[in-house]
Parts: C-alpha cells; sequence; structure tokens
C-alpha cells in the first residue's frame, strides 16, 4: 500500500501520513500546503520505503538476503550497508554485548503471537552457538560469519530511516519538518513560531498515561512492548531478548523513550535501556540522556 | 515530559553522527544546521544622586566549526558618565579641587603652569569629581575545543582600551570529565598586563595636591596573575555542587590615579589633599561552592556562596540565590535574584587623615571600595526562549550598599563624625539580551 495521504488534524494543521516497516507513519511540515506537503511526504516516503526494501530480511536478493546465505563466505557489502554494520558494532561495544545484529535468529524459537508460549530451554540453547558479534569477522566492507549465522537490521533500520528522511527534508526545504515512524520522530527545528513540536507517545502500555513530547528538535524514540509478551508462573518476558542467553533480561522495563540528537542514537539508546533490565533507568542516567522509563 | 536532546554527546551520538555522515552527503539535520551564533546585550545603569551612569552594548558572535570546535568573538562598548567621589571627606563649607587634565592635547600646544582648572563641590555632602567620562572599547577573542576525549580546552585573548587604560590579557582554561561524566575538574590560568596612563600624568602616592597637571611620570604599569581550580560534582541525576579556588595576584601600580585623601585639622576642617597610596601587591584567595539543581519539573535553583580574603586584610562573603521559574508551557521564564555582600575594609583604608598620619603612614586610601559595607541587590529576570525561533531576556536590578563609617583620624574623629563620610549608594540597572540561533 505505497500512497501518501495528506490529512487535516485536529488542531488545523496537515500531515503527510504513510504506511513503512509495518508501522503509521506522519510527516509535519510547519507552513506547507496540501501541494508541498504532499511532495515533501512523498520524498520522505520514498526513502523510508528504499530502506525497508534494502535491510528487509524478507526481500529475496538484497544484501540481507545475500549476506544471511552467504554460508560462510566472505561477502563485501555496500558504503550504506557498511556504515549501519559499523554503527551496530559500536552499539554491541558500548552495551557490553548486549546490542547485536545476530540476535535475530532468536525469533525462531521466541514467539509473541497471541496464545505463545516460553521456548524450551533446550532450544534456546541449541541456537546460541550461532549468535554473537564476537564471532563475526568484520572488516569494513568485507563480512564473513560462520554458516547459519543471520544478520537482522531491524533494531536500527527504522530509526535510521527516520533520521535520512529527516535529512532529505532538511535539503528540499527551509521550512521545520518533523518525522515520525511509528513513534520514532525527529524535528530539525522549533515551530516557525518558536513553539514545540507536541506529539504523544504510546508506550503500548496499558493504563499508562501517554505521555505528551515537547520536542524542540533532535529526535525520540520508544521501545515498549505493545502487548509483545508472554506471562508464565508470574512471570513476564517481553520482546527485546539478551543474545548473551537467549532470554528476555529480567525485570525489563515495559517501555523506554529516550531524547537524543538523531533518532538513531535514541533509538539504540532505548533497545540497549531495556537489555539492561531492572538497571535501565541507572544506564540511561549514565549516559547523560532524557529519558522516561515505564515498568 | 520535557526532552530536549542530550545535555552532552555519549558515545552512542558520535556512533550515530558517523553512521548518518557516512551514508550519504547529507547527515541528519539533529541541530538546527546553523554554525553561527550572536547574541547581544545592552546594559543600562544609573546610580542615585546623580552619580554614575553607564550604557553598554555588547556583541557576542560565536562560529561553531564542528561538535567541539568554537571560535568567539565579544566587542563591548562602555559609556560611563557623571559624578564619582574623589575620595576626599565632607566638611561644612564648599571644597575646591584641582581639575585633572592633559599638558597636551590634540593640537600639541603644550603649558605648565596656567593650564590648572578647578571644580567646587558643595558644602556638607561627599566631595564628587562632576565631569567623570570614560568611554572604553573591549575585544575579546575565545578558542574552544577538545584537545582529547572527555577533555575541554578554552583559550583567550583580550584587549581593552580606554582613554587612560589599556589592558591585555591571555588566559587558558582546561577541564576534564571524570567518573562518566559525573564529575568535572578544572583548572585555569590568566595573565594581563595594564597601562595607566592618567590625564595630567601620576602622581606620587601622598604628595599634596597642587594643580591640574602631575609631578610624576605619564604612565605605569599593573601586572596580573589569575588561578583557579575546581571541581563539579553531579550529586543526583537533577543536582550539582561545585567548589573553586582561585588565586589572584597583582603588582605594580595599584592606585587610583584619581583619588585623594583630605587632610584635616582637629575641626574636621581640610588642610590640603594628597593622593592615595596603595601597596604594590596584592593577593586575594578565595573560596567559591555553588549548588545547582532542578525543582518541579523543569525550574532551576541556584545558590552559591563566596568568601575571599585578600593581604590589603579585605575579607568579603557574598551569597547569592536565584529561582528559575519557567511559564506558558516553559515558553519562557522568570527568575527572581537575591544577592547579599559584606566586605571589612582594607588596612589602610581611612576616611580622612589628621597631620600626624600624613607623616607616620605609607599606605592610605578613601576610596569607598576599599572601606568596609553591606551591599544587597535584588532582581527579576524575564526570558522569552522562542521568539521566533530567537531568545531574548531582560533583567532589572536594584542595589542597594550601606557603608561602614571607619578609618576616622584619631585626632578628627568626633569632629568629622558629625558629617556622612560613607553615604549609601543606590544603583538600578536593565540588561536586555537578544540571541540569534
Amino acid at each position: 500500500m505505497q500512497t501518501v495521504r495528506v490529512e487535516h488534524l485536529a488542531d488545523g494543521g496537515l500531515a503527510a501520513r504513510f504506511q513503512a516497516m509495518a508501522s503509521p507513519c506522519e510527516v509535519l511540515v510547519d507552513g506547507a500546503d496540501e501541494n508541498e506537503l504532499a511532495e515533501l511526504g512523498l520524498l520522505a516516503a520514498r526513502e523510508c520505503w528504499r530502506i525497508q526494501a534494502k535491510w528487509s530480511r524478507y526481500q529475496a536478493g538484497n544484501i540481507v538476503d545475500a549476506i544471511n546465505s552467504a554460508a560462510g563466505q566472505t561477502i563485501e557489502v555496500d558504503e550504506e550497508t557498511a556504515g549501519l554494520i559499523e554503527f551496530a558494532a559500536q552499539l554491541h561495544a558500548g552495551s557490553e554485548g548486549r546490542f547485536d545484529l545476530t540476535a535475530g535468529l532468536l525469533r525462531r524459537v521466541w514467539s509473541f503471537r497471541e496464545g505463545a508460549t516460553v521456548p524450551d530451554p533446550a532450544a534456546v540453547e541449541a541456537l546460541l552457538p550461532h549468535i554473537g558479534w564476537h564471532r563475526v569477522v568484520w572488516q569494513a566492507p568485507a563480512l564473513r560469519m560462520l554458516p547459519g549465522m543471520e544478520l537482522d537490521f531491524g533494531g536500527v533500520g527504522k530509526e535510521y530511516a527516520v533520521d535520512r528522511a529527516l535529512a532529505l527534508l532538511s535539503q528540499a526545504t527551509s521550512r521545520p519538518a518533523l518525522v515520525n515512524l511509528g513513534g520514532d520522530l525527529a524535528a530539525n527545528r522549533a515551530r516557525s513560531d518558536g513553539s514545540c513540536w507536541r506529539i504523544g507517545i504510546d508506550s503500548g502500555v496499558d493504563r499508562t498515561a501517554t505521555p505528551l513530547i515537547r520536542l524542540t528538535r533532535g529526535a525520540v524514540a520508544t521501545s515498549g512492548d505493545h502487548h509483545r509478551y508472554i506471562t508464565l508462573g508470574g512471570r513476564r518476558y517481553g520482546h527485546v531478548i539478551d543474545p548473551r542467553t537467549g532470554w528476555p533480561p529480567p525485570q525489563a522495563p515495559r517501555s523506554v523513550t529516550v531524547a537524543g540528537a538523531s533518532c538513531s542514537e535514541a533509538g539504540a539508546l532505548t533497545t540497549i535501556a531495556i537489555l539492561y533490565g531492572a538497571d535501565a533507568g541507572d544506564w540511561l542516567r549514565s549516559q547523560q540522556v532524557d529519558f522516561h522509563v515505564v515498568t | 515530559m520535557q526532552l530536549n536532546g542530550p545535555q552532552r554527546r555519549n558515545r552512542f551520538a558520535a556512533a550515530a553522527l558517523s553512521l548518518l555522515g557516512a551514508s550519504s552527503a547529507a547527515t541528519a539535520h539533529a541541530d538546527d544546521g546553523s554554525d553561527w551564533t550572536f547574541d547581544t546585550s545592552t546594559l543600562l545603569y544609573a546610580e542615585g544622586a546623580g552619580r554614575v551612569k553607564v550604557f553598554e552594548p555588547k556583541v557576542n558572535a560565536s562560529l561553531h566549526l564542528d561538535e567541539s570546535r568554537t571560535l568567539a568573538a565579544t566587542v563591548t562598548v562602555d559609556a560611563l558618565s557623571g559624578a564619582t567621589p574623589n575620595g576626599a571627606a565632607p566638611y561644612s563649607k564648599p571644597q575646591t579641587f584641582f581639575q585633572p587634565h592633559s599638558t597636551s592635547g590634540s593640537s600639541g600646544s603644550s603649558s605648565s603652569s596656567g593650564v590648572n582648572s578647578t571644580y567646587t563641590t558643595a558644602a556638607y555632602e561627599l566631595p564628587k569629581d562632576p565631569n567623570f567620562e570614560n568611554l572604553r572599547g573591549a575585544l575579546e577573542i575565545d578558542y574552544s575545543f577538545a584537545p582529547a576525549a572527555k577533555q575541554h580546552m578554552d583559550l583567550s585573548t583580550a584587549l581593552s582600551v580606554e582613554d587612560d587604560y589599556t589592558s591585555i590579557g591571555v588566559g587558558g582554561h582546561w577541564s576534564r570529565d571524570f567518573n562518566q561524566g559525573n564529575t568535572t575538574l578544572g583548572a585555569g590560568l590568566n595573565f594581563s598586563s595594564d597601562f595607566i596612563s592618567p590625564v595630567g600624568g601620576v602622581n606620587t602616592p601622598l604628595s599634596q595636591m597642587v594643580g591640574s597637571i602631575a609631578n610624576g611620570p605619564s604612565s605605569k604599569l599593573k601586572l596580573v596573575q589569575d588561578m583557579v581550580v575546581g571541581v563539579t560534582q553531579l550529586v543526583s541525576p537533577r543536582s550539582l555542587v561545585q567548589v573553586n579556588y582561585s588565586l589572584s595576584h597583582s603588582n605594580g601600580y595599584l592606585n587610583d590615579p584619581y583619588k585623594i585623601l583630605s587632610v584635616v585639622d582637629a575641626t574636621a576642617a581640610p588642610l590640603y589633599y594628597v593622593y592615595e597610596s596603595r601597596p604594590g601587591s596584592r593577593l586575594k584567595n578565595s573560596l567559591y561552592t555553588h549548588y545547582k539543581a532542578r525543582a518541579m519539573g523543569t525550574d532551576v535553583f541556584d545558590a552559591s556562596y563566596r568568601y575571599m580574603i585578600d593581604t590589603w586584610g579585605i575579607r568579603s562573603h557574598t551569597v547569592e540565590l536565584s529561582y528559575r521559574a519557567y511559564i506558558a508551557g516553559e515558553r519562557g521564564y522568570l527568575e527572581p535574584h537575591l544577592r547579599g555582600y559584606r566586605q571589612s575594609a582594607a588596612d589602610f583604608f581611612h576616611a580622612a587623615l589628621d597631620q600626624g598620619q600624613v607623616a607616620g603612614t605609607r599606605f592610605a586610601s578613601a576610596d569607598q571600595r576599599l572601606g568596609a559595607f553591606t551591599a544587597y541587590t535584588g532582581g527579576l529576570e524575564y526570558g522569552d526562549r522562542h521568539w521566533a525561533g530567537h531568545d531574548w531576556s531582560v533583567r532589572a536590578e536594584y542595589y542597594r550598599q550601606l557603608g561602614k563609617v571607619e578609618g576616622l583620624p584619631p585626632v578628627a574623629g568626633n569632629a568629622l563624625a558629625r558629617y556622612d563620610v560613607a553615604p549609601s549608594l543606590s544603583a538600578g540597572w536593565l540588561i536586555f539580551s537578544l540571541g540569534f540561533r
């Protein structure tokens, strides 16, 4: 459904809306009329769709498919993919191994669909030898993994798309703009009258007040479990899984929202914070960022 | 919830920037993309009773070269006018003083004794030089950068020029973050050389005032060295404590070349006037503690205390409190501010001298800034952070200084006590600031 619609908002403003990466997306451009917004919205949407197609793990023939079917061979990646891998490698190093591009394999045993249950510990254990960035030989632009390992860019792609779409909008117009991909968002400056952008964020947690974000510029990302969790024996298993154990971290917060200069940075901080479990707040504090944690 | 981006760059911010920079020519405009910022401010200051008035516009331009490097230039102009106390004690009859002026004007004509000019002050009033005027221009250039990770360095150079005073200075301040940025240690050094060339020349200290033209050389030199070390500690996510110790040494010509003292008889009648004389060196030690905390969401509470002690015998205490309350959805803020100050007099402070004292003293000054006094300042600032994308503020302050009578000469103490030798002083000022982002 690759269309962009310009819609009227309750406050009288306009938003360009589209779907990308299984999320509702919107572009706000302060002062733009319907025609201009439709054009700018399409520009942002095309960039999101390009990024989705490039790193989707479901799309045969793309670079991710090539990497995941290399079966132990060295693959040379393009410059943009190398940048994303390098970024993920730094997140791995900065999170004591919690953030890991190779963790996607765990989806095979962890499902958070309606009626799903906790996996067999033996099945989790069996996957661990194929997970871990330390098993990957990465010397940009060359990448070599053990047979059976997989890369999954799901943890960084959406936030990267927000930053890229905003960068394109900043080039195309001098008007203040905001890009929101399913609650991960970034703005390039305050609105023309100097006021903040106001965005409600769905933490995905029932009966929790929806935080209203007032953002001047920069980015905000939220990682919430959006009902994607399993309860067993009174224990809650969230959807963010620690690649070192194959299990969700104990006492993980249900939702974490972080502000950053870029959405890529903010998104990385939210995911890593959840992987710090009960220490999420302390860890975010040590990163000197503004954040909001729902436990 | 107010989320406005990181206060300080974490390692992921840097990684993300390199990701976005590498992907294409366009980087994400998390900053607003402008490399220049401009700040302007104008001070309007007026003292009560027709004393000094100041008009001081200031412009700062900063060029943000990259994440850590900034080059900034600040230009300040001060226009000062009004009457300023000359140091003489009040008396029951009008008093006449020589007005200093140059021996040679721009025309190049020079003369000697025939050029004396005078001014006369009213009976019972604290004598003031009514023709005090000064224009100052100053330029400061700062360069700040990160010499290594977690380190910050500021280098600065300053030039200030007046008719009778030129100052040049260089300085550097280094700081380093420790303990995940929760602790910052800093140290700084500053040197300045001041060339003082008073109108009419330099008078020999404690010599008698006999004319408009000085009896000494045309100029003098003053050297100042400052050192500061400090630590800032985050004590909770919402509060910090800062402690600074600073040492300031100055030597050379430390007099105010225009300040005099009355030499009086037992009835407090002025016999003649002598130029002040201050020691040729001064060492100041001060300790500064500062507590800053967020309150009620995003409001900011500030409290500080400074203790200063110097080799001239002055000890001072400064207490300062302010509270910044955000209003109108954090669009603007109101900040009330209170300051209390008390200092003791310098050892050589004299309201006037008697004849016996003149013979036996090496140092003497009647400058009220070296006397004992207590002062209070109260003010209010209103700032608007989002005015068409810029920010502006206006601050109004009121200052009240209460002098304490000290340093009366033994022979004329009772006679002088009839006069207001340490009058109180009121001043008010307004500061308008406008920042362009």
